[in-house]
């Protein structure tokens, strides 16, 4: 190979090393807080108790995940209603109080750390309020095997009152249900859970994920659930990013979410 | 003195002829809308006041209902679209359920026994108020529901042998008529009307069956 040929493969080698550089991504220097592949490991109580055509809804949910030691955590507090319009309608509103969750500009540029260029600001004691629109149209799919499959395409409108951030949650989920003398007995939910972000990031998509739900029905009204999801979140520059000079990014991060839940449904 | 001792022997006459008359039968109470009575081979419209004994038949038609009162201390409020036979009364009164829903009351003490039978298993009664009705046919099998509202129902599907006591406050199912579920409280039958009395009020129950069945577009999770 002549000289002329090896500068050409270097030329190329070398392109996307130097665009690597100059997009400055948080993740790329040597103990980044922000790896892939991580499992944010996730438990939850609910309880959903129906009175006519009223659920009332209420959640506690925690999520331990690992950014290095020690872990990190997210709690949140949930509550509210949905309201059966009509047999294949659902709407509600909910409101949640969380700590612990992270945003964008929580990706602090460290100019100070040769070591590092960034770190995540400590959300964990930061109380967020949640407010959340939710319409629920479904459908049951009596032509599928055994009939006991239904189609719910959800769709949420999510209003942080903390930083005024907007987002629609669209998740289109298929589930079956075993039933067993004339009750459910377990139901195995698929679903694709996306949110698009409406005054913040750089993508359409901020976040979505596949995930798998198996519900046992316990009892009659105590369900015990385990989900797992593969999460894909796209994280774009922070405002302290762009104060150290060092430019706009995206980058996405995947991460598996495993979820053990227990719910509560009494009827009244 | 002879008239005042034939006045005397009629009037006991006259006391003790709805007890002979109606030893083994029971009087239909009250009706709202259409209800058929079959005694033999007759079929006509039921009239409050008739007498209904073995081997009669009470329908009753749409948004329509009956009540009938047996001799041995036992009430029965047919719902619409019901079919009850009566198969004896006595000091064993058995009626058949072949369709729609009963709601039975004990309005004194029980001499005997008294059941309810539909296709498959038969409610004997310990208590006083229980409804029996018909659910949904699935695999051209019908479910029964049974639930007490007071005592206790003795519920038994003779082909199995299978036997449950179902206490006050709770229900079962008798799946296509062939599995007793454990008995368990059931918010639909808290719905249910049990007054017999159109003196107290409507007697009219319209709960729907169809609650008895989970609602697969009515689960949410999130």
């Amino acid at each position: 190979m002549n000289k002329a040929a090896w500068a050409l493969v270097l030329a190329v080698l070398a392109i996307p090393a130097m665009s690597a550089g100059a997009q400055h991504l948080p993740g790329t220097t040597a103990g980044s807080p922000m790896p892939q592949g991580q499992v944010e490991l996730q438990s939850r109580a609910q309880l959903v108790a129906n009175v006519g055509s009223w659920d009332i809804l209420a959640e506690l949910l925690g999520k331990l995940y690992s950014t290095g030691t020690p872990l990190s955590s997210f709690e949140s507090v949930t509550v509210g209603g949905y309201y059966r319009v009509i047999p294949n309608l659902k709407v509600g509103a909910l409101a949640r109080l969380q700590a612990g969750a992270r945003h964008d500009n929580d990706v602090l540029a460290v100019t100070s750390d040769p070591t590092t260029d960034w770190t995540w600001a400590d959300s964990s004691a930061r109380l967020e309020g949640v407010l959340m629109l939710d319409v629920s149209p479904r459908f049951q799919l009596g032509f599928l095997p055994t009939g006991n499959w239904v189609l719910m395409l959800k769709g949420r409108y999510e209003y942080n009152t903390w930083n005024g951030q907007m987002s629609i949650m669209a998740r289109p989920e298929l589930t079956w249900f075993w039933i067993r003398d004339r009750d459910p007995f377990l139901n195995v939910a698929l679903s694709y859970e996306m949110y698009f972000p409406l005054n913040f990031g750089s993508t359409l998509l901020y976040q979505s994920y596949p995930y798998l739900t198996v519900l046992w029905h316990a009892t009659p009204e105590v369900g015990i659930e385990l989900a797992a999801a593969y999460k894909n979140t796209s994280w774009t520059q922070s405002d302290s990013w762009l104060v150290a000079g060092w430019g706009s990014y995206t980058t996405t991060v995947q991460s598996w979410v495993v979820s053990l839940g227990v719910v509560y449904t009494p009827s009244f | 003195m002879r008239s005042k001792v034939l006045g005397f022997l009629a009037l006991l006459f006259l006391a003790g002829l709805p007890a002979f008359l109606f030893a083994a039968s029971g009087t239909i109470v009250y009706t709202e809308g259409e209800v058929s009575l079959r005694s033999g081979s007759e079929t006509r419209d039921a009239a409050i006041g008739d007498a209904v004994g073995p081997g009669s038949l009470i329908v009753t038609g749409p948004r329509s209902l009956a009540v009938i009162d047996l001799t041995n201390a036992t009430t029965v409020k047919l719902r619409e679209r019901t079919s009850l036979a009566i198969d004896s009364i006595g000091e064993s009164t058995s009626v058949t359920l072949t369709a729609g829903a009963v709601f039975t009351t004990i309005t004194r003490k029980l001499t005997g026994r008294f059941a309810v039978q539909t296709q498959g298993a038969v409610c004997g009664v310990r208590g006083t108020e229980f409804f029996v009705a018909y659910g949904r046919t699935i695999d051209a099998k019908p479910d029964v529901w049974m639930c007490v509202n007071d005592g206790t129902v003795e519920v038994s599907i003779p082909q199995t042998g299978q036997t449950v006591l179902v206490p006050k406050g709770l229900g079962i199912n008798i799946v296509g008529g062939e599995k007793i579920t454990a008995p368990r409280a059931y918010a639909w039958t808290r719905k249910l009307n049990w007054n017999i009395d159109p003196q107290s009020g409507a007697v009219e129950d319209r709960t729907s069956l169809e609650q008895a069945y989970s609602d697969l577009l009515d689960q949410d999770y999130d």
